[in-house]
């Protein structure tokens, strides 16, 4: 594919993402007037109701909307939030670096521990060790991670009392660099845990692609032991598809957090979006979502460039073709 | 050294100058809390009224409203229409400025004409107010439309006042973001959304001294995280229910207890009918579906027998009528009905059929985020089946759920119902004329001559009168069928603070459970 073509490609990605996001909320029934005013919002007469929704733009035209939308986007203008009364983009940036702390540091765990587990996997020879440590791993990843959650907080906080059942923060201690990374490491093992065995397959299988190579098969014949042939031949070539996945994991993470930051009451944009849906908050779950459809697209913008990087016969191929 | 004893001196100072504990409270809560004012939506009462005051108090549930702000309430004239409201002096804001009757005129004025909340219909509809005009600088007088014979007890508790100064210019409420400043017993020392909201006692509160200096309420939205956060010692109260499978577990825990009471029994939780769509439409259909239902089933399975059964509206409450009964637990009585309406089984498959031969097939609608209410509708769809329906229990998010019901696409569905449509007796009249049981305007004569005489009733003893035959006509053939009131456990622990007063329809975190009262404690405010 053409640079040219792939820019587009993107553009209209993005262009279908942000379409979709504006459509899909307004296909429910109902409308955030119901939320503000809670179950007296019948009662309303439709002056009333057509007043409350014009303060946030819901009066108009649909197709109005989409105008104004796509122009306000254009503006870095996500509109405001019906349940917190502020600019979404004030309310998303609040939230979005408890979120980036607990997605970054699970994706790099997720990617160390899958493909460590996956060298495991080839170095040891025996089928059954193989079997059992992959049926290990898939067992785990098939846990359903409000339960893993939950489990993990009656254990390690209630049970034994190690760490903190809920929050980013103490509440008495303040953001100190401690009770930060205190809060953190539940919810951070429970996405952690659920993501590995995805990096674990499919580093696995690359691994295995890599292993068969010919310079692999020389490489042995020279006598380099299996450990020095897995660490230093097949190891770095099997690391390329894995960059795609790394890019791909952003956005699956991102969304992953719904569920962990309400099991653990941690506040990010996970907890953000879940609460947003439950107001019927459209300009709120709207900005969440064109988070997520743009930083999975830049994932993928960094990922080709990256694997370009990475491959010099890509940027021949790419040379070639433009 | 010298400097250390110095502070240390401060220090137990400070711990002894103060009346209550000194260490923050940790409560945790069900809703975010995003902002602290009437116009932020989902906050309960009782949290508001941490930091603002009503006219009355505690509540308009239980008829024992009282002045608060007021120091009195006092109607002119006899036709029920016109008040006089003295109110309290010296009383403060927050910030300093005087409370005046200009705050309370203000007040219910932006209410009545501005952007609509979930309490404004109390001075813009039911009952409408027509004059609110300050008499001098601690008086003022109010006019209703038609008689107000409830204004005291009920209006006058269910508005939170607002200070002027902070106000005035404010158009768009929702998107208020000034300083939360209030009259009440806590102020605002810091609020970070989905995270924390800090108060701190307001020690020249007029009401009492607040007994806890410090409060942390933070947000849990998940229940066993919640109490997980109290077993494990995070917290001290959980302002919400314990679910009934966790309360014998609960109280046998040492560092914790448990109070019953609080919200029942004037919360509940209800079958509602969609009256818009045939057959349900039809009042002896509602009828025989209410009496094909077996509540004391759905109370034993539900909420293993922790609450009670009982009609709608609330059973505690002085505005229902006495020995008000819901039609229940005859399913034989139930189906000679359906049989003499012409549902009957014809081809012999167990269900019913209409006239035209199509099955009796409903969907009975409930939240993905309320796990006692899917219980609830296995147990009807099953007590359904047994009478010849075909119930499709539907699970859907919350959000879908309120939408369904607000825009009247559902058969049936089931829901909590809150106090204020329980036990308010003026928002019952709303219930009857915006949707909740009924649309007023769709014919239903028996009921528009009921509402007309709850219009022009005049005392409280003649509206009160009016609001049972309401109450009656609607149990004949219950667009609300009442399955139970479920008996609120509150689990804390009393190491922290042992003072909750558990108050019907009011919980046990509200401020009343935090004040040491200055001429001893109100007979409504013991537990």
């Amino acid at each position: 594919m053409t640079r040219t073509a792939r820019i587009a490609g993107y553009i209209v990605v993005l262009w279908l993402g942000a379409t979709a996001n504006f459509l899909l909320p307004r296909l429910l029934p109902g409308d955030p007037v119901d939320f503000l005013i809670g179950d007296d919002a019948g009662r309303l007469t439709s002056a009333q109701r057509t007043a409350m929704l014009a303060q946030f733009g819901m009066d108009r035209p649909l197709i109005e909307q989409y105008r104004h939308y796509m122009s306000s986007i254009a503006r870095l203008d996500l509109g405001t939030s019906l349940a917190h009364g502020k600019p979404v983009l004030k309310v998303i940036a609040a939230r979005l670096p408890w979120t980036l702390l607990l997605v970054g540091i699970s994706i790099i765990l997720a990617f160390v521990i899958g493909f460590v587990l996956a060298c495991l996997f080839h170095w040891v020879e025996r089928a059954r060790t193989s079997s059992a440590l992959m049926c290990t791993v898939v067992f785990f990843g098939s846990l359903p991670p409000f339960w893993v959650g939950m489990v993990a907080i009656a254990i390690f906080a209630v049970a034994l009392g190690w760490l903190p059942t809920h929050g980013a923060a103490s509440l008495e201690e303040g953001i100190t660099c401690g009770s930060v990374f205190r809060h953190a490491l539940l919810p951070v093992a429970t996405l952690t845990l659920g993501y590995i065995p995805s990096v674990f397959l499919v580093a696995r299988a690359s691994l295995e692609d890599a292993l068969g190579e010919g310079y692999v098969a020389l490489a042995r014949s020279h006598g380099a032991t299996p450990l020095r042939v897995l660490l230093r031949q097949a190891a770095p070539i099997a690391l390329r598809p894995l960059v795609n996945q790394f890019a791909m994991s952003f956005g699956v993470l991102l969304g992953g957090t719904v569920i962990v930051e309400t099991v653990f009451a941690y506040p990010g944009l996970g907890l953000l979006l879940y609460e947003g849906i439950l107001a019927l908050d459209f300009p709120l779950v709207q900005g969440v979502f064109l988070l997520l459809v743009f930083s999975v697209v830049l994932a993928n913008i960094a990922a080709d460039i990256l694997q370009v990087r990475l491959d010099p016969r890509l940027r021949s191929g790419l040379d070639a073709t433009t | 050294m010298r400097s250390r004893l110095v502070a240390a001196g401060i220090g137990l100072f400070a711990c002894l100058a103060l009346p209550g504990f000194a260490a923050p409270l940790r409560v945790a809560v069900a809703y975010e809390v995003t902002n602290l004012t009437p116009y932020t939506p989902g906050l309960p009462e009782t949290l508001l009224e941490l930091v603002y005051d009503k006219l009355a108090a505690p509540s308009p549930y239980l008829g024992n409203a009282q002045p608060w702000l007021a120091t009195a309430i006092v109607p002119e004239g006899q036709d029920g229409k016109v008040w006089r409201i003295e109110l309290r002096d010296g009383v403060r804001w927050h910030d300093g400025k005087p409370f005046t009757a200009s705050d309370v005129v203000f007040t219910l004025r932006y209410y009545r004409d501005g952007t609509p909340n979930r309490w404004t219909h109390h001075v813009s509809d039911t009952p409408k107010l027509t004059t609110i005009e300050p008499i001098d600088r601690l008086s003022l007088r109010i006019g209703c439309e038609r008689p107000c014979p409830m204004f005291d007890r009920v209006t006058a508790a269910d508005l939170v006042i607002l200070p002027e100064h902070l106000w005035r210019s404010v158009k768009e409420p929702h998107l208020y973001h000034g300083p939360l400043i209030g009259t009440g017993p806590y102020r605002v020392s810091q609020l970070e959304a989905g995270r924390f909201l800090r108060l701190e006692a307001n020690r020249d509160y007029f009401g009492g001294i607040p007994r806890v200096t410090s409060i942390f309420i933070s947000f849990i939205r998940n229940p066993a995280t919640a109490f997980a956060a109290l077993c494990a010692g995070e917290l001290d109260l959980v302002a919400a229910p314990v679910p009934p499978e966790l309360v014998d577990p609960l109280s046998h825990r040492k560092a914790l207890a448990m109070t019953a009471g609080g919200n029942s029994p004037v919360f509940g939780v209800e079958l509602r009918v969609n009256f818009d769509r045939a057959p349900f439409s039809d009042p002896e259909f509602r009828r025989a579906l209410a009496l094909a239902i077996r509540p004391g089933e759905v109370l034993q399975r539900v909420a293993l027998g922790q609450g009670v059964v009982g009609p709608f509206p609330a059973l505690a409450s002085p505005w229902t009528k006495p020995g008000l009964r819901q039609p229940s637990d005859d399913p034989r009585a139930a189906a000679a009905i359906f049989d003499a309406m012409g549902f009957r089984d014809r081809n012999g498959d167990g269900l019913r059929e209409d006239t035209h031969g199509a099955p009796l097939r409903f969907s009975l609608k409930v939240s993905s985020s309320e796990p006692l209410h899917q219980r609830a509708a296995q147990v009807i769809a099953r007590q359904l089946k047994a009478v010849g329906f075909d119930i499709e229990v539907d699970v859907v998010d919350p959000a879908r759920s309120r939408a369904l019901y607000t825009t009247r696409q559902f058969d049936l569905l089931i829901d909590d119902v809150t106090p204020h449509n329980l036990a308010d007796p003026d928002q019952l009249m709303q219930s009857v004329m915006y949707g909740y049981l009924w649309h007023e305007g769709r014919s239903y004569p028996e009921l528009d001559a009921l509402i007309g005489q709850w219009r022009i009733a005049s005392t409280v003893e003649a509206r009160t009168q009016a609001g049972f035959a309401l109450q009656e006509l609607h149990s004949k053939a219950p667009v609300a069928i009442m399955l139970y009131y479920p008996k609120s456990h509150y689990a804390y622990r009393p190491q922290a603070y042992d003072g909750w007063r558990p108050i019907p329809g009011l919980g046990v975190f509200h401020k009343w459970s935090l004040l040491e009262f200055a001429g001893g404690v109100p007979a409504w405010a013991k537990p």
